[in-house]
């Protein structure tokens, strides 16, 4: 039995042979505080100072190169309400079919709409179809499945632009060759928008599908033989036994695909390029031109941006809160 | 090697006022090479009274000693302890030698070849010797257990710490580490603590048996004498297996003599003898609770040969045949069925009748607070100190 | 280790990942100016590491709530300090998550096109600004085109495929584990 001066003694010894980091005594609250800063020092940086100073510009002219203007209050957000480009309904009771509604918060909502929707029914439905698949042809359509998603977003939105070119594009020539009229795919407003979502479809639903895979992976092979033993047609074992155990994951790849579309750019801009006129663009597009291009209008776009954000991180979070992803 | 002293210890967690309070004024004292097991349902605070000692839980009240040494502010690594999970916790990125190795490695100043020869020598104790330069992934169960054991003797340390080490192997080789660990422990000599929410393994295996319950502690002696004479109606009903048939009764006066009615089924009646009732100076209306050992009631086929004064009827619902003896499931008009320990040969048919009687000797009473009165046997340790509570 | 208000931290760490980066470039960019690196890939670079950060964190995050506390106190009973479990216990353990973190990260930053379109210019633009700009309104540059667009998509399809297992983890920032 060691005495207390031997046992310090033999700590002592061992630990001078070390590393001087290994050496320091810090208290775990001590430690904490050590490993936490850095992160948050630089998270920071990223959300409070951005996010005050975005709020502080929206309230004054502000351009980008020259700086601070005038203090103009909510000015920013009243010019924001009024622009056209933002948001625009006319409505004539005698001729209630001829409306107008655009602006970039409606061309938001449409493209988010539709290119969310049906990327999470054909991404349930392929997730579905893949594991359905026996184990030798699995991988091999799991790769080719994940494949758009991988190609950098830029790539896939000239690829997309080469292919329905009305000159060069090779999905022209293959529709006439099945003599099929290819459609203008970008002339029109509204076909220009079916465009954009086909493409935003082709590219991202492989992310759901991925999602919603490992969802289906997760759950244990016994509830599907209970709901069979128990007698169960197939669409009360897909109503009761799979859609709830990928239920969280449709609400993740929801949250992601909603995210990423709130801030969808290279592939609206290379194949439509917000057009026509305005017609597909979309707020982060309006956003971008307001203050990258032309004057540099800052103060506006920090209004669209704060405005961006909250629409954006309010539906996200809701929903993260919803599901508890962060338990 | 050494002690380990837990006194007036008290684990809240959350704020010291309106936290949850885990263990409250714990005492153990555990002597130099004693096997001391903390047994308990779970919550009970036996896990966080085993962190505490190992240094992983904050003690909010009280002191925690090993030989003699206050260790409340000391690190894990400075206690030199060794501790065996409920999960093993084996590096899975280091060989077996790699694991067995490692604390030698942190916490002792052994030369790199002394090192080998003390992992090669703890492997050889626990037999795994083939297995040092493989992985835990390709290990079993067992094999895991042995590694994680085989890493806590070769540190050769103060004290090993056990937490539910056993409850992740299947019921043989459960029995089997059971053994093992002890022989283990005992040729060692190293001071043990175990903790484990059954109570078989703290029956068989330690030297003394500390029940908690609700963080406190019920009972700290060894397995025979907190069978025999638990100090409460909770330490009697969870040691024990089948555990402990109740009953709720009052106590009645007839014909001069001391009866218990069963209070729900005022049918049920069992006579004392004068001699119980003396000692525990019984008044007629006390509420008791009984209780009696399954392998301690006796079962009469015929409940007409019974003797009406000490016996009652039950209903035979199910018959367990377990090889060695049947257990019977009787419906004795409580609300809680009770459990009889019958030899294999009797085997009665379910829905009959049958008469139960027990031995004065056997029976246990309980005061309406819980607290033991009398417990097994008739001798002076029988009777507990505390007062019946009378209405 | 327990870390006050920890759902707190993470709730805005991920909030944070959420933002559309364009809306915090805004403010970045006065910042720049200010500062005076303007457009650029000083600026570039900052702006990506301010963007990825959380990215990293979260998934990382995830990687360590994996892996069973006993692990890393046992470590602590066999005498390491917090630092010497980290190090040779939880960091090897969760080395490939990291790796699939820092993967993950280099294909966001490798592939953003929008940051760039705006930071830099000329000879610095990055990889998808130069594919964009071979195909003019008028004319394709066919040859510099098809280089472009195989240096562009060849680096992330390969890290994807390498690491395959993590993808959808890094993807959702480890709220599904693949």
């Amino acid at each position: 039995m060691l005495g207390l001066s031997a046992v310090s003694e033999r700590y002592r010894k061992r630990r001078d042979g070390q590393p001087l980091l290994n050496r320091l005594e810090v208290s775990d609250s001590t430690l904490r505080w050590i490993f936490m800063l850095p992160s948050i020092a630089v998270l920071a940086f990223i959300s409070i100072f951005p996010l005050v100073r975005a709020v502080w510009m929206s309230l004054h002219d502000w351009n980008l190169t020259s700086g601070k203007g005038a203090f103009v209050g909510f000015g920013n957000y009243a010019r924001l309400l009024n622009d056209p480009e933002f948001f625009r309904f006319e409505f004539d009771p005698s001729q209630p079919l001829e409306f107008v509604l655009s602006g970039s918060v409606v061309h938001q909502a449409v493209y988010t709409g539709f290119s969310v929707t049906i990327q999470l029914v054909l991404g349930v439905a392929l997730a579905m179809y893949l594991f359905s698949l026996s184990e030798r042809w699995q991988p091999i359509f799991r790769t080719i499945f994940v494949l758009p998603m991988l190609v950098t977003p830029i790539a896939t939105a000239l690829m997309w632009r080469l292919m329905i070119d009305g000159s060069i594009g090779v999905l022209n020539f293959m529709l006439e060759a099945v003599g099929i009229a290819p459609p203008a795919w970008t002339s029109s407003p509204v076909m220009a928008m079916v465009t954009v979502i086909m493409v935003s479809v082709w590219q991202w639903t492989p992310l759901v599908i991925l999602i919603v895979f490992a969802g289906l992976l997760s759950i244990p092979e016994s509830r599907y033989e209970a709901a069979r033993v128990d007698g169960a047609p197939r669409w009360a074992i897909f109503r009761h036994v799979t859609l709830p155990g990928i239920k969280y994951m449709i609400a993740i790849a929801l949250v992601f695909r909603l995210m990423r579309s709130f801030r969808a750019f290279p592939i609206i801009e290379t194949i439509t390029s917000h057009g026509p006129g305005t017609s597909t663009q979309i707020m982060n597009i309006q956003l971008y031109r307001t203050v990258f291009v032309g004057t540099g209008d800052a103060g506006l776009g920090a209004a669209l941006g704060i405005v961006l954000i909250v629409l954006t991180v309010g539906i996200c979070m809701s929903i993260v809160r919803r599901v508890g992803m962060m338990q | 090697m050494a002690g380990v002293t837990i006194e007036g210890v008290t684990k809240v967690y959350g704020s010291r006022e309106s936290g949850i309070v885990a263990v409250s004024d714990l005492d153990i004292e555990i002597s130099d090479g004693e096997f001391v097991v903390l047994v308990g349902p779970s919550g009970c605070g036996k896990s966080t009274t085993l962190r505490m000692v190992a240094g992983l839980e904050t003690i909010t009240e009280g002191t925690i000693s090993i030989d003699g040494e206050i260790v409340n502010d000391s690190e894990p690594r400075d206690r030199d302890v060794a501790m065996v999970f409920q999960n093993y916790a084996l590096y899975p990125h280091m060989t077996i030698r790699e694991n067995i190795g490692f604390g030698l490695r942190y916490s002792s100043d052994l030369s790199k070849d002394d090192r080998i020869e003390r992992v090669e020598d703890a492997a050889a104790m626990m037999g795994i010797e083939e297995l040092l330069d493989d992985k835990p992934g390709q290990l079993s169960g067992g094999q895991r257990q042995r590694v994680a054991l085989g890493r806590a003797i070769v540190r050769e340390p103060q004290a090993f710490l056990f937490d539910e080490p056993l409850s992740n192997l299947d019921a043989k080789l459960r029995v089997k580490m059971r053994t093992e660990i002890l022989q283990l422990q005992r040729e060692l000599g190293v001071t043990s603590i175990y903790v484990t929410h059954d109570q078989a393994e703290a029956m068989t295996m330690g030297d003394r048996v500390a029940v908690l319950d609700g963080g406190e502690l019920q009972q700290l002696a060894p397995p025979q004498e907190v069978y025999d004479h638990p100090v409460n109606r909770f330490v009697a009903g969870f040691i024990g297996s089948p555990s402990m048939d109740f009953m709720e009764t009052t106590v009645e006066e007839r014909n001069d003599r001391y009866v218990l009615v069963g209070r729900s089924n005022d049918t049920l009646s069992y006579a004392l003898d004068r001699s119980v009732t003396e000692r525990l100076e019984l008044e007629g209306g006390t509420d008791l609770t009984l209780g009696v050992r399954p392998e301690d009631l006796d079962v009469i086929g015929d409940p007409a040969d019974r003797d009406p004064r000490n016996s009652f009827e039950a209903t035979v619902d199910v018959v367990e045949p377990m090889g060695s003896d049947n257990f019977l499931t009787l419906d004795v008009g409580e609300s809680d069925s009770w459990t009889a320990r019958v030899d294999s040969s009797f085997v009665p048919e379910e829905g009959s009748q049958v008469g139960v009687t027990f031995d004065e000797s056997v029976l246990h009473l309980f005061a309406a607070d819980g607290e033991t009165l009398k417990s097994q046997g008739t001798t002076t340790e029988s009777y507990h100190e505390a007062e019946p509570m009378t209405p | 280790m327990d870390v006050p208000r920890k759902t707190d931290v993470g709730f805005w760490i991920l909030s944070t990942r959420m933002a559309p980066p364009l809306a915090i470039l805004i403010p970045l960019v006065g910042f720049y100016f200010t500062v005076g690196i303007g457009q650029g890939l000083v600026g570039l670079t900052v702006t990506h590491l301010l963007i990825t950060l959380p990215l990293i964190i979260w998934i990382v995050k995830g990687f360590i709530d994996e892996l069973p506390d006993s692990l890393e106190e046992s470590a602590m009973v066999d005498g390491c300090n917090r630092i010497q479990a980290l190090r040779t216990v939880v960091f090897p353990l969760v080395a490939p998550g990291v790796a699939a973190a820092a993967f993950i990260a280099f294909i966001f930053s490798w592939n953003n096109y929008v940051l760039a379109l705006y930071l830099t210019t000329g000879a610095s633009s990055t990889l998808p600004i130069a594919v964009s700009n071979s195909v003019g309104t008028y004319s394709i540059q066919w040859g510099q085109l098809g280089a472009a667009v195989i240096v562009t998509i060849l680096p992330p399809i390969v890290l994807s495929l390498l690491i395959r297992n993590y993808l959808v983890a890094g993807m959702t920032m480890g709220a599904v584990k693949g």
